[in-house]
């Protein structure tokens, strides 16, 4: 359905144009600006273009004049024309309706149509009103996603992993990135092939299978995996698949979220194992693949910092040389780039794009990295809603410890929820055994028979002597005490006083009737502290099978992908720019935020529509006299 | 080429110089749609083309879109110190008209283009010069 651009334009040019030719021609109605000002009339109609329908004809009384009725119509709008000052020219004209479109030279068009509609043979003038379909997407999801749309929405976890940003949040409505304006422009990006250099995709989630990539010369290829050396890039992590979603979920099709386009072609390159991590060699050989492959757009939420990395660099600037349009993640340190490097982020190349990420409010977000050298442009990287690697659930430790034969000395059951603290007097005050080592674990198991991805999900609250004194944790598919199993993670150090969360990868326990969870504490001989007290236990997963899910992320990671969906935009829009041309709408069109000075080159989030309305700058100009009528031609390339 | 509403302008203004023509002030040719006389500088003119490439931004061959064309005499342009001559494109998504023929008197003159859009316009294009005598 067409819709106007907006319910209170729509009722200001209905009104103009449900006025009567009588209305009109009072005078009234195009010099009152109380009823529209010239700057709305410019934008929402089409410049120097009036459309006139002329009264019927009467036929017989033309013929009896004997004048063609045909050669009637036709000087009908001539006449009209010339009315409008002589300057302009009909761009087509029916004759069965009587209706015409005239191109007039005048920018004031509402004299234009005042003149026109004074015209005796005139039963109206009006506008070329333009109409644009509307474009808010039907995702469920969709109202969660402020970095699309700011409503100043409070963004809550649905899921107990979610660790949700709770600073601006929520935030102020329309610090966004505009990408409503945009799609009033474009959705579709399937001409356009983005590479998204990370953990891999789920290539089966409902949401991005319609938008994924294939190989031309590969039927059912989509991609490369250079951590295990074939082309599947299926997700075991999870990290790429929420990427994806944001550069291209499939939008307006009624599932889960929607991408920055919403139609796209996503390569999937998996570069990070199911651990999150990389090496020099496989993220090279994922770069090279995504542009052996013609990819347009490079999306890298990755990186690291220390010693200079020449291999990947070289890599990077090949692509960049090559024509692709790199952006990458400034990291979540909140550090300054420009006193510690983080790469890719860092390296020198024409077509890069480093990006912060902000918040709610367009503040930068406490963990973004910064620096005004390094770091290009802010995007919305706090409590990022996008596609998850399936439907997931959580399961609580409903009988948790039930007895003390596997609590050691130091742990006690810390309230109804069956979770634990140590030591057992927890309050933040007294403190630990030296030379402790406690070990507690579940006695009725986790049923797990239907998840994949699973994790332990906990929070905790407290303080050790880090690195010195630790709180480790197991997980056994099989057998009931799992301490010394197989083992998931540990905490040590302190958590600043309040609680936090996080999660432990915990796969050996997929499709497991029988998990079993264990914690040991151990101190070393001196430095006691508070100890812990876990806030938050559970485990959780995805249901085996599952293609829908989405999930919210906080991290440059998921401010990145903001960038190379509206790359991916502009380059749809206009497939002749060059990957230069698409850094460059981006960079000099961002929302310009003076808090942002300090921290980004730009000091800007990134504007979509803005973007999209980038022209660049001409270049190969050339000037001469016209030979017969010069006495001398000078050469055209001189820059003062 | 693609004819533009600017042109017809000035095809009236040379229109009306044709009728002096006999007095030989100046003379209008069959190309005369693309031709825009420079009368702010008195002196002889010279019939100069300018060229341009084609914007590579898809609005810029939408209606509404074009090119605008700053000449200054002396120093480079701006948008703020030269009105500027537009090329209006035909606005049918593809075709770009990218050159114009006007007249200039003796001097330096500095020549900068400006593609446009409904909705945007791109930074002027380096200054190229032009010497007339």
């Amino acid at each position: 359905m067409l819709m106007r651009k907006t319910l209170l334009t729509l009722f200001s040019f209905s009104l103009v144009a449900l006025l009567t030719a009588a209305d009109q021609k009072n005078g009234d109605v195009f010099d009152n600006g109380a009823i529209f000002k010239r700057h709305e009339l410019n934008e929402l109609v089409e410049p120097n273009t009036v459309v006139v329908k002329f009264k019927n004809l009467d036929i017989a009384s033309i013929q009896a004049k004997g004048i063609s009725p045909q050669k009637f119509k036709e000087d009908r709008f001539s006449n009209a024309l010339k009315a409008t000052g002589g300057e302009g020219r009909v761009l087509k004209t029916s004759h069965e309706t009587q209706f015409g479109v005239i191109r007039t030279e005048h920018e004031d068009i509402a004299s234009v149509i005042q003149t026109l509609s004074k015209r005796e043979d005139v039963e109206y003038a009006q506008p070329n009103f333009i109409y644009r379909k509307s474009a808010v997407p039907n995702d469920p999801e969709y109202n969660r996603q402020w970095g699309l749309k700011n409503t100043a929405q409070t963004i809550a976890n649905t899921h107990l992993s979610e660790s949700i940003y709770t600073t601006n949040n929520a935030g102020l409505a329309n610090r966004d990135m505009g990408f409503e304006a945009a799609w009033d422009k474009v959705t579709d990006c399937s001409n356009v092939v983005v590479a998204v250099i990370d953990t891999g995709i789920k290539l089966d989630h409902d949401d991005i299978a319609p938008n994924l990539w294939e190989d031309p010369i590969a039927p059912g290829v989509h991609g490369r995996d250079t951590v295990n050396g074939d082309n599947d890039p299926t997700d075991d992590e999870g990290h790429g698949t929420h990427v994806a979603g944001t550069i291209g979920a499939r939008g307006n099709n009624a599932i889960g979220t929607t991408g920055a386009c919403w139609q796209v072609k996503l390569m999937g390159v998996k570069v990070l194992g199911a651990d999150g991590s990389g090496t020099t060699v496989s993220i090279i050989e994922g770069i090279e693949y995504a542009v052996d492959k013609n990819a347009h757009i490079l999306n890298m939420s990755l990186g690291g910092g220390g010693a200079l990395d020449p291999a990947f660099r070289d890599a990077v600037r090949a692509a960049s040389d090559a024509g692709a349009l790199l952006v990458v993640a400034a990291g979540n340190e909140g550090r300054n780039n420009g006193s510690t490097a983080t790469y890719p982020c860092n390296f020198s190349a024409a077509n890069l794009i480093c990006v912060g990420a902000v918040d709610q409010r367009f503040s930068i977000a406490s963990f973004s990295n910064f620096s005004p050298i390094h770091v290009d442009i802010g995007a919305p990287g706090t409590n990022i809603i996008s596609t998850d690697v399936g439907d997931r659930v959580s399961r609580l430790p409903t009988t948790w410890i039930t007895s003390t034969l596997g609590l050691g000395s130091g742990f006690a059951i810390n309230g109804p929820d069956y979770i634990l603290q140590n030591p057992s007097n927890w309050n933040g005050v007294n403190r630990y055994a030296n030379s402790a080592n406690d070990r507690a674990y579940t006695n009725a198991r986790f049923d797990l028979n239907d998840l994949e991805f699973v994790q332990l999900g906990v929070g905790i609250n407290g303080s050790v002597e880090e690195d010195y004194d630790f709180l480790d944790f197991f997980a056994s598919p099989s057998v009931a005490n799992p301490i010394g199993a197989a083992y998931l993670g540990t905490v040590t150090g302190s958590t600043g006083g309040r609680a936090v969360k996080g999660t432990f990868s915990a796969r050996v326990c997929n499709a497991s009737a029988t998990c079993s969870v264990g914690l040991e504490f151990s101190s070393d001989t001196d430095t006691d502290d508070i100890g812990y007290r876990i806030t938050e236990l559970y485990m959780e997963g995805v249901l085996t099978g599952s293609t829908t899910g989405s999930y919210a992320m906080n991290g440059t990671s998921m401010a990145t992908p903001h960038v190379a969906g509206l790359a991916a935009l502009i380059k749809a829009h206009n497939p002749s720019f060059t990957a230069s041309d698409l850094r460059s709408a981006i960079l000099t069109t961002g929302t310009t935020i003076s808090t942002l000075s300090s921290r980004f080159a730009t000091s800007a989030v990134a504007n979509a529509p803005n973007a999209l309305n980038f022209i660049p700058a001409l270049h190969s100009v050339t000037a001469e006299v016209v030979p017969d009528s010069a006495s001398k031609t000078a050469a055209p390339n001189a820059v003062p | 080429m693609g004819r533009t509403t600017r042109y017809a302008r000035y095809a009236s203004l040379c229109a009306a110089l044709c009728a002096i023509a006999t007095f030989g002030l100046t003379a209008c040719g069959n190309d005369a749609f693309s031709v825009r006389e420079d009368f702010s500088e008195g002196g002889p003119k010279r019939d100069v083309k300018i060229d341009w490439p084609q914007s590579v931004a898809t609005d810029v061959a939408r209606s509404g879109g074009g090119y605008r064309v700053y000449i200054r005499r002396g120093s480079a342009p701006t948008e703020t110190n030269t009105t500027p001559i537009r090329v209006e494109n035909p606005g049918d998504g593809t075709t770009h008209v990218t050159t114009l023929t006007t007249k200039l008197s003796s001097g330096t003159h500095y020549i900068s283009i400006q593609a446009y859009s409904n909705s945007g316009k791109s930074a002027l294009s380096s200054p190229i010069t032009l010497k007339v005598d």
